[in-house]
């Protein structure tokens, strides 16, 4: 087994676009919630200028670096080489310009031509992913419940887009049997927990061992993790289109279990690390986590029927993606990135010269303060929702806005890094 | 020096010098890491087996440690041949970690 090759990833300039994408629309997405305290701080969820929001941060921010990063994760995980290259690029064309059509019909009073001509971009491009994802997987014999959780994640992202574009279709000519106000939350229901959810358990089960040093994990919380969650995602999304209350309520159960026992593997792995050290972009990944434990104190008020100033499962949505979601890839952006552009760069000097370290490419105290001032805005950003404050939302939303502003500036220094030589 | 290396050279000393080679997530070098499992010297030709493991299968920074203990060793050794084989048997653990590794990974 000499020399075993571990270089199966693609090259760095199909994967880069995805990232700088996603860094310009988390502050973009951020930006444009400072602007619109009111439709944030309202129950009614479904207005023009949330939905823009929404699919600023679920397309443009998170959707975008998901598919960056696994054309360069499925290699270090499965093993496998990527299926091609060239679709990468052809993807990331039409989720950019399939994203920012959308997001223009969308503040544009929801336009029905607009919304399909974009969404059908978008249903290409995550076909083509898909393609990609499934060919590159294969059959390779690695990781079998990351693999379980990515294969489910993709079905599932197939459903959303689905759906996204018949509601699409459905704005132009109305043609849904029932009211699409119920597909739209089975369209919500699918991408934050079926695609979303499940993919990041995927890839994390495999991740966050690696980088944390823990070896010989006991899988089985996480084959449990799955039954629950699919479950909860197969019930919630019946109960949605056949209107029967219990079915949801058995969903959102399921699903709190699902959670527990994704986030007892998660706390078996912070236990058993190796590597007792963690740099601030471990510590912003493991933050993420205990934002998980809010989502299932969120879902078990609304279980009880507790009542608050806000809507409690709309709570529980903003925490999932604004706590969990993207407190975590804002930290696995620094386990990625650097090392993909170091890559890139260095690599033909290695072991000839002396080289800077990918935590080199970044400033690591402006990594620090977006740490602090990200963790403290989210915080505040949830209480003014709970407490409906808005001097609290106008500090939480600053802060996280600093964060972005920060964040931005690291990524942007990675990207256009050039060659120093030591 | 360089020649001075190659006169020199024993199994030893090729194994100190791969403490330049630094593991680029960890910032800890293999040696102190426990990932060099076995350095074997042979003078005629001369060429070096360097029997290498990594944190993880699949670890992506893999490559790059293979080809920096590679360049390294032809660096400091002019004329060595060197052949790294990857292994994974037995599968790395901490018990493998020298106490200046775990100083480092532990922050102290």
């Amino acid at each position: 087994m000499f020399n075993q090759g571990t270089n199966r990833a693609p090259s760095a300039n199909s994967v880069i676009p995805f990232f700088v994408l996603s860094a310009v629309s988390w502050l973009i997405g951020i930006v444009f919630i400072s602007f619109n305290p009111d439709s944030v701080l309202t129950s009614v969820y479904f207005n023009e200028v949330m939905l823009t929001i929404t699919h600023i941060l679920v397309l443009g921010f998170v959707t975008s670096v998901i598919f960056g990063a696994l054309f360069q994760l499925l290699p270090v995980i499965f093993l496998q080489n990527i299926y091609s290259e060239k679709l990468t690029k052809s993807i990331f064309y039409l989720l950019l310009f399939g994203t920012i059509g959308l997001c223009f019909s969308f503040y544009f009073d929801s336009n029905g031509i607009g919304l399909t001509v974009f969404g059908s971009l978008l249903n290409i491009a995550v076909i083509l992913f898909i393609f990609n994802v499934w060919k590159t997987i294969g059959k390779s014999k690695e990781n079998k419940v990351a693999k379980l959780f990515i294969k489910t994640s993709v079905v599932w992202l197939a459903l959303t887009a689905i759906a996204g574009l018949l509601l699409a279709i459905n704005f132009l000519i109305p043609f849904l049997p029932f009211a699409h106000l119920e597909l739209l939350k089975v369209h919500a229901h699918f991408g934050i927990i079926g695609w979303f959810v499940f993919l990041i358990i995927g890839v994390s089960s495999v991740l966050i061992p690696m980088f944390l040093l823990v070896h010989n994990l006991e899988s089985r919380p996480l084959y449990f993790a799955y039954v629950l969650l699919l479950s909860s995602l197969i019930l919630g999304g019946i109960s949605k289109v056949i209107s029967i209350p219990t079915l949801m309520y058995i969903s959102y159960g399921l699903g709190v279990l699902g959670f527990i026992y994704y986030l007892n593997f998660i706390h078996v792995v912070y236990k058993m690390r190796l590597r007792r050290k963690l740099d601030f972009g471990l510590k912003k990944t493991m933050i993420a986590f205990p934002s998980l434990i809010v989502v299932i104190i969120g879902s078990i008020f609304f279980i009880a029927g507790f009542h608050t100033d806000f809507n409690l499962s709309a709570f529980y949505v903003i925490v999932l993606i604004i706590g969990f979601i993207a407190t975590l890839i804002l930290g696995q952006f620094y386990k990625t990135l650097p090392f993909i552009v170091w890559l890139k760069i260095y690599k033909p000097f290695v072991g000839k010269e002396k080289t800077l370290l990918p935590k080199d490419l970044y400033n690591y105290t402006i990594l620090k303060y977006q740490f602090y001032s990200h963790v403290s805005g989210f915080i505040l950003f949830f209480a003014s929702l709970l407490l409906n404050l808005i001097s609290l939302f106008y500090i939480g939303i600053g802060l996280l806005m600093i964060g972005a502003v920060l964040f931005l500036i690291n990524v942007m220094q990675i990207v256009f890094h050039q060659k120093q030589t030591l | 020096m360089t020649s001075q290396n190659i006169e020199n050279i024993s199994e030893m000393g090729i194994f100190q010098s791969l403490k330049e080679v630094i593991d680029p997530e960890l910032y800890v070098n293999i040696v102190d890491l426990g990932l060099v499992y076995g350095v074997i010297l042979t003078k005629d030709p001369l060429s070096v087996k360097i029997e290498l493991t990594l944190t993880s299968k699949g670890c992506p920074m893999g490559d790059a440690i293979i080809q920096d203990v590679e360049q390294t060793l032809m660096r400091l050794y002019p004329g060595l041949t060197v052949n790294v084989e990857l292994v994974w048997e037995p599968s790395w653990s901490m018990d493998m970690v020298t106490d200046e590794g775990h100083a480092a990974l532990n922050g102290f």
